[in-house]
């Protein structure tokens, strides 16, 4: 019971996040709120994270990965908190090229930490379900996701950097980045179900729910704010649903991994 | 009586997933102790449990893993 809340949480939530955004459409408390429930769910997958790290012991695979998960998203809530007070920096002068490259190493990080765990099952030397046939099909539709909804990102700031638009580089390997993340799909959920029906089963099926939020936000980001209403924060939807389910998912691994010493000890 | 095997399974099974449990004990079975999950006696139990100690270890850490493979021991004849 307490795994179906985790994972009703990051819905309800981005449910009642939506509900009040529209209800606050042409208001002026709506960026307000925005920005404050945008550090509320990076504060919340902070804390999922740590909760996670906190299973385990110095050495553990996963307990790298989740420090990498984290430290992602610290430096990010870093990069918000920083934008607050200046937020008029931009490419051009150094606190914006310093914002940006918080970004960056967020998301290398991120990348990092999802790298960690979409490789699990090699450290584990374990078969992932649907022999080498299947992982290879998940991984094409993975990457051709990938690739739709941040290609044509990575492609505009490509033409900028070889144009001559150094500031774009920033840009450029934070799109390459989010696709390498976004492939990093198909591990992810091919592990889970290789769990499926067994308690380890949650934080992986979490995780790549989180993951393919964050392909909803790219998609959300890339056709504009204006297609459900005009002004209607529909990335940060999203958003708000990636960070929610990585907070869950770190709390479902430690969950199961203290049910598991509960349980044997 | 279970089988070694299927006693072995059916303890990693809440946590790991009937369908991995049984898939796991019979990889290390055969690539480890080189021999099918059927021909398993008792006194395979300690190779075998080592033998799945290092998948355990990466997906629960080393100190739940090493408390679940103790118990597994002392429960599997």
């Amino acid at each position: 019971m307490r795994y179906r809340w985790l994972t009703a949480f990051p819905i309800l939530y981005a449910a009642a996040f939506a509900a009040v955004a529209w209800a606050l459409l042409g208001s002026d408390v709506l960026e307000p709120f925005v920005r404050g429930q945008l550090l509320l769910v990076r504060v919340l997958a902070i804390v999922g994270c740590f909760a996670a790290v906190s299973a385990f012991e110095r050495g553990d695979h996963l307990r790298t990965a989740w420090l990498a998960l984290a430290a992602a998203t610290v430096l990010v809530l870093v990069r918000d908190l920083v934008r607050l007070g200046a937020p008029d920096a931009t490419m051009a002068d150094p606190l914006g090229l310093g914002l940006s490259a918080l970004g960056v190493l967020s998301n290398v990080a991120l990348l990092t930490g999802v790298w960690l765990l979409a490789r699990a099952w090699r450290v584990a030397a374990i078969d992932l379900p649907g022999g080498r046939g299947g992982v290879a099909a998940t991984a094409i539709v993975a990457a051709v996701l990938a690739l739709a909804v941040a290609g044509p990102f990575a492609w505009r700031h490509l033409q900028s950097v070889l144009a001559g638009d150094g500031s774009a580089l920033i840009l450029l390997v934070s799109a390459v980045v989010d696709i390498l993340a976004l492939c990093l799909l198909a591990p992810l959920f091919l592990t889970a179900v290789g769990l499926r029906g067994g308690l380890f089963a949650w934080p992986w099926a979490l995780i790549t729910a989180s993951m393919f939020s964050w392909l909803l936000y790219d998609a959300a980001a890339g056709i504009g704010s204006g297609v459900v209403a005009q002004g209607f924060p529909l990335p940060d939807v999203f958003r708000g649903l990636a960070e929610n389910f990585l907070f869950a998912a770190g709390l479902a691994q430690r969950f199961a991994v203290n049910r598991v010493r509960r349980s044997a000890g | 009586m279970p089988s070694i095997s299927e006693q072995v399974s059916e303890r990693l099974a809440p946590y790991l997933g009937p369908f991995n449990a049984e898939v796991w004990v019979k990889t290390v079975s055969e690539r480890k102790l080189g021999r099918p999950v059927e021909h398993l006696t008792a006194a395979d139990v300690t190779a075998l449990l080592d033998g799945l100690r290092p998948s355990l270890n990466t997906f629960m850490g080393r100190t739940a893993a090493g408390e679940l493979l103790q118990q597994i021991g002392r429960e599997v004849r």
